[in-house]
């Protein structure tokens, strides 16, 4: 075990698997020389070389494509998108690519690739940084998605999403890159498609990812001193989704909240209502709580923002609201 | 491999060349017939390109396709049986119905393949160099495009980036002077793309795109180039499209007077004058007969060969749903 | 002098009818001005209407259920009368004691208006909301009520948004029997024909007899656990499985009936009748288990344990005279209702605790003989499941009908018949029940 910062696990991740892996590459902008904004690649041009390390220049639509066809044809591509606000540029590639041809071709090729990127607000970067964009790239079949919230994690799945067949979105937060946390020594591998428990509870079930999962912790304690029992359900995994743990939890508490930092309507977490009532709907005694942000861009002054992004006080509220 | 074509190579061009118009004319008929779903794009008037191009390339070379590729995938050596039964939907198709004529793909030959958003083969060939180049492999990828997607973003992308890393690839502009139903005048300031080559650092030349031996020499030099890591090399062949845009084109923005121009010098012409004296009329007669048999009955079996059964396929679903 | 009862209106909100909930007075019960009388819901919350006037309810112009237009008049007061009687004067003190916990019952209003004094009562929770005549309640408490048999529209939701939910339902409801599935068809009947099926199969099996009797014959269609629609249980007994039928009867207000039952059912129905909770006015017994050790085990094993219309069709053939009616159809159709593997292996294990090693467990014989309601023992001569000489340890008060060409589904393989002695045993005990010949909407394809 050792102590270390979110943005070092995955660091060592990458500096593991591309030592064990001749195969593995990432490709970025400012990922090489600087080590990436957010420190994530540092140490790695100097270990790998400027074969497998390579800064980019800005042309988000084409290297997404390029991871695609690279990862079709024997590497295994780890690319980085700086802001999750830029996916829309790696779409086509995204839905137009890398969804059909594992499909379409038959099974004639797999695409291991990596996109990492971040997003989410509070950080007072403004509207065309700070979103969080986990339901477009949730939507597309094909594709696996995950949300590490912990130091732990974000190093377990980061080793997972790269040893995957299938393309991955890996989506960080920018909040979480100095969050520190226990992370196990070793091949540290986290089961792609499995949730967590962060906290066991008998009342209400939280459902959260990323950031969010340390605001719906905070959310638990405020309502443990009301004597409400809440259980916060890490998904981990935004796509597969671990259905078990789901239905499990709603069997146990029969109240649902789910809270994404995406927008409201046609959201993630508006999927997660619905895959709830379809997995226990005679187990609700309530309706699903949604907790997001509304539907509106992120705004820059510190008060505005704080109002729109979901945090521990809403999360308590809506559980609150779902026991009455 | 050589950079110019030996006689036996010439004629397997030719051969090839016939084969996929012969594809491309029965598909026409069956299209009128009622027999095809959804548009097709035949390359009728270009074949020299995908051909000529293709016999350059070594058998573990890679190349990516447009949504116009049927001289594409004959010249990498698919089989034109089972590119017929793709069209058709067939479950002996190349990729089981599922694909469609734009969409064929057969790994092991290394055609990956059709694709029907516009300019997308540039960056996927880019992407295949890129993994050739990590690997330290002498593979080299062949990107197809024309001249309609020379304007898209991805491409100023990818050869920006092909020429700032030297990523082995040679991009095959397939200039037939039309993007859809629109002139390229109206899609470009600038008549000869290739110029623009020079703005990214890279060689480019300009060839006959209905001569395939001109097309074989100019891919074998930029073929050349790039397995000893001189990076990548914009070749824009010259052609012209006779048939319209698609099977569902309404057509009537060709000047037929073009038209006729470029068919006296279509690509199977051009080689046939080539050809004839080392080989021989009854020899190159005989080449055609058979080519044209070859397809009829591929075109047959195919048409007589199921449809594939539908199968869920959900590699990373949510959950699986369906009862 | 005679005064409205109005239906008032709620400030600010749409409404143009409300849905009378309860009457807490009775014509003839005096009032007194402002005190509750009756409470009322609108499409989001209950209000409390209060008497305009001190006086004698004259008479009530709405019943519990129905609608009632606002600015309608609910009922009337008479104000004839010079004084109020308290309650200690009266002498129907049973009466008045019903009305003043009536009156401790009267609702607070949620959130909407309120009548004049209504915020001094003490409060206890509202009646269910309603929306468009069904209770809302969340689907667990739903799901839980009905498999307990609870009336959701008597239980008070503690939510402010009216919704029932798991707490409100009585403690020990989740423990309780699970409830059966069940059935009515032909309308209420203080003793309608009760159905129950045999071993593996299910409620549909009833059709053609049902078909013979007609649509206007009251009948109540019970499946026993582990068939059909009804809930899994373990039930490890004949005893067990009447207990059952007679728990879900009773909370279904079913409290007496011509019990009908075939096969395994037939020995429940026996259990039934003997048990003092249900009211039997006569039993049939199609092809009874519990009459004597014999039975086709084989038959059981392979019917149970068959995954596909093909290896069922060959047991099924042993039910009916020289494998008569069943065809692939038929046996498709059998497949398609034991499509589910669990309902299959539930009932594998049944069949082997009922009948272990081919041997039938349960010795009703002078259960049936105790039994003082007409009996009568319908058996088809070629029976391969159950040997009809079983019959004959009826006992001499059982009237038997012996059915040549006939196997073990006398109620499939000859309805005509069968309808004719239900009948004949229903109309003997005094019940009235037409005559058939209308056609069931059924499939003709029985299980």
């Amino acid at each position: 075990m050792a102590m270390m910062r979110y943005a070092e696990a995955l660091n060592a991740a990458l500096r593991e698997e591309m030592q064990r892996d001749d195969r593995v590459f990432v490709f970025g902008e400012d990922i090489g020389t600087y080590g990436g904004v957010f420190k994530v690649t540092k140490g790695l041009l100097e270990e790998f070389g400027p074969m497998r390390v390579r800064d980019t220049p800005i042309s988000e639509q084409t290297l997404t494509a390029m991871a695609v066809t690279a990862a079709m044809t024997g590497t295994r591509p780890v690319l980085e998108i700086m802001y999750a606000d830029f996916m829309p540029l790696s779409l086509d590639a995204l839905i137009n690519q890398a969804s059909i041809y594992e499909y379409i071709w038959n099974g004639q090729v797999q695409m291991p690739f990596v996109l990492r990127t971040q997003g989410g607000g509070g950080a007072g970067a403004g509207a065309q940084h700070s979103k969080s964009l986990d339901a477009l790239v949730a939507h597309i079949p094909g594709i696996k998605v995950v949300a590490p919230a912990t130091p732990a994690d974000a190093k377990g799945l980061l080793l997972a999403a790269i040893r995957d067949p299938q393309p991955v979105v890996f989506l960080e937060h920018k909040l979480l890159y100095n969050v520190r946390g226990e992370v196990p020594d070793g091949d540290y591998v986290v089961e792609i498609g499995r949730a967590r428990t962060a906290r066991e509870g008998t009342d209400v079930s939280i459902f959260a990812t990323s950031k969010m999962v340390v605001e719906a912790e905070k959310a638990a304690e405020l309502l443990a001193q009301e004597g409400i029992s809440a259980e916060v359900i890490d998904l981990r995994t935004l796509r597969p989704l671990d259905t078990e743990a789901i239905r499990a939890s709603i069997a146990k508490t029969h109240h649902a909240v789910v809270v994404n930092e995406g927008w409201r309507f046609c959201g993630y977490a508006a999927e997660l209502s619905a895959t709830i009532m379809d997995l226990a709907f005679d187990e609700l005694d309530a309706p699903v709580q949604r907790v997001t942000m509304p539907d509106m861009p992120v705004p820059y002054s510190e008060r505005l923002e704080m109002a729109v992004l979901p945090d521990a006080a809403k999360i308590a509220a809506a559980a609150r609201r779902a026991l009455e | 491999m050589s950079t110019t074509p030996t006689l036996e190579q010439h004629l397997e061009m030719y051969r090839r060349m016939i084969v996929t118009r012969r594809l491309e004319e029965r598909i026409g008929e069956l299209h009128k017939a009622g027999k095809t779903r959804g548009p097709i794009h035949r390359c009728d008037g270009q074949e020299a390109v995908g051909v000529g191009a293709t016999a350059a390339l070594r058998e573990d070379d890679h190349v990516t396709s447009t949504h116009r590729g049927h001289a594409h995938y004959i010249g990498k050596g698919l089989d034109p049986h089972r590119v017929m039964a793709e069209i058709m939907g067939r479950s002996t198709g190349y990729c089981g119905g599922r694909a469609g004529h734009m969409l064929i793909a057969d790994a092991t030959q290394g055609m990956l393949g059709g694709n029907a958003i516009v300019g997308a083969s540039i960056p996927a060939a880019t992407g295949m160099a890129l993994s050739f180049q990590v690997l330290k492999s002498s593979r080299i990828a062949l990107c197809f495009f024309g001249d309609g997607a020379a304007q898209t973003g991805i491409c100023h992308e990818s050869m920006n980036i092909a020429a700032l890393w030297k990523l082995p690839v040679v991009f095959m502009l397939e200039h037939n002077e039309y993007g859809l139903t629109v002139h390229h005048t109206a899609q470009s300031p600038v008549a000869d793309l290739s110029t623009r080559a020079a703005g990214y650092g890279m060689p480019s030349e300009i060839v006959d795109g209905n001569n395939a031996v001109a097309v074989y020499e100019a891919v074998a030099r930029a073929a050349e180039r790039a397995r000893r890591g001189e990076g990548p090399s914009l070749i824009e062949a010259k052609t012209y499209r006779v048939e319209g845009f698609s099977t569902s084109d309404m057509g009537g923005y060709q000047d037929p007077h073009v038209i006729a121009q470029w068919k006296e010098r279509d690509p199977i012409l051009v080689s046939h004058a080539l050809l004839k004296d080392d080989a021989g009329e009854a020899r190159l007669q005989h080449i055609k007969d058979d080519a044209i048999q070859e397809v009829d009955r591929a075109i047959e079996q195919a048409l007589a060969d199921p449809l594939p059964e539908f199968e869920l396929f959900a590699p990373s679903a949510a959950y699986s749903e369906v009862k | 002098m005679l005064i409205d009862i109005p239906v008032p209106t709620t400030g600010g909100e749409y409404m143009d009818a409300v849905v009378v909930v309860e009457w807490h007075v009775k014509a003839g019960d005096p009032v007194t001005e402002g005190e509750t009388i009756a409470v009322v819901e609108t499409a989001k919350t209950a209000i409390e209407i209060t008497a305009p006037t001190s006086g004698v309810i004259s008479e009530l112009l709405a019943r519990p259920g129905e609608e009632v237009a606002v600015g309608a008049t609910l009922g009337r007061i008479t104000t004839e009368q010079s004084e109020t009687p308290t309650p200690a004067d009266t002498s129907d003190s049973a009466g008045q004691a019903e009305t003043c916990a009536a009156l401790q019952a009267a609702t607070v209003v949620a959130s909407a208006v309120s009548a004049p004094g209504a915020s001094d009562r003490a409060s206890t929770p509202a009646p269910a909301a309603r929306s468009g005549g069904r209770v809302v309640a969340s689907p667990a408490a739903r799901r839980l009520a009905k498999s307990t048999g609870i009336d959701l529209s008597q239980v008070h939701p503690s939510s402010p948004t009216g919704r029932i939910k798991l707490r409100d339902l009585p403690k020990g409801a989740a423990s309780a029997h699970p409830m059966l599935y069940l059935e009515r068809r032909g309308g209420s009947h203080p003793t309608p024909l009760i159905f129950i099926h045999g071993f593996g199969g299910d409620r549909l099996g009833w059709a053609p007899l049902l078909g013979k009797l007609g649509p206007n014959t009251p009948v109540v269609l019970l499946e026993l656990p582990n068939h059909g629609l009804s809930p899994a249980a373990d039930s490890h007994s004949v005893e067990a499985l009447a207990q059952q039928v007679a728990a879900t009867l009773i909370a279904h207000g079913i409290d007496g009936g011509h019990v009908v039952g075939h096969s395994l059912g037939g020995a429940v129905a026996i259990e039934l009748a003997a048990s003092g909770s249900f009211r039997a006015a006569s039993l049939a017994l199609l092809a009874p288990a519990g009459l004597g050790p014999d039975v086709n085990g084989a038959f059981l094993e392979g019917f149970a344990r068959a995954q596909s219309a093909d290896s069922l069709l060959p047991w099924l053939r042993q039910l009916t005279s020289d494998g008569h009616l069943v065809d692939r159809s038929f046996a498709e159709f059998a497949m398609e209702q034991r499509a589910d593997p669990e309902l299959r292996k539930r009932q594998q294990n049944m069949g082997r605790r009922l009948f272990p090693d081919g041997t039938q467990g349960a010795d009703l014989r002078s259960t049936l003989h105790a039994l003082e309601m007409p009996v009568r023992i319908i058996w088809g001569q070629d029976d391969a499941i159950i040997p009809w000489r079983h019959a004959l340890a009826g006992g001499w008060k059982a009237g038997l009908h012996l059915m040549p060409d006939v196997g073990h589904l006398p109620h499939i393989e000859a309805p005509d018949q069968v309808a004719r002695i239900l009948r004949e045993l229903a109309t003997s005990t005094g019940m009235a029940l037409a005559s058939s010949a209308v056609a069931s909407h059924w499939k003709a394809t029985p299980t």
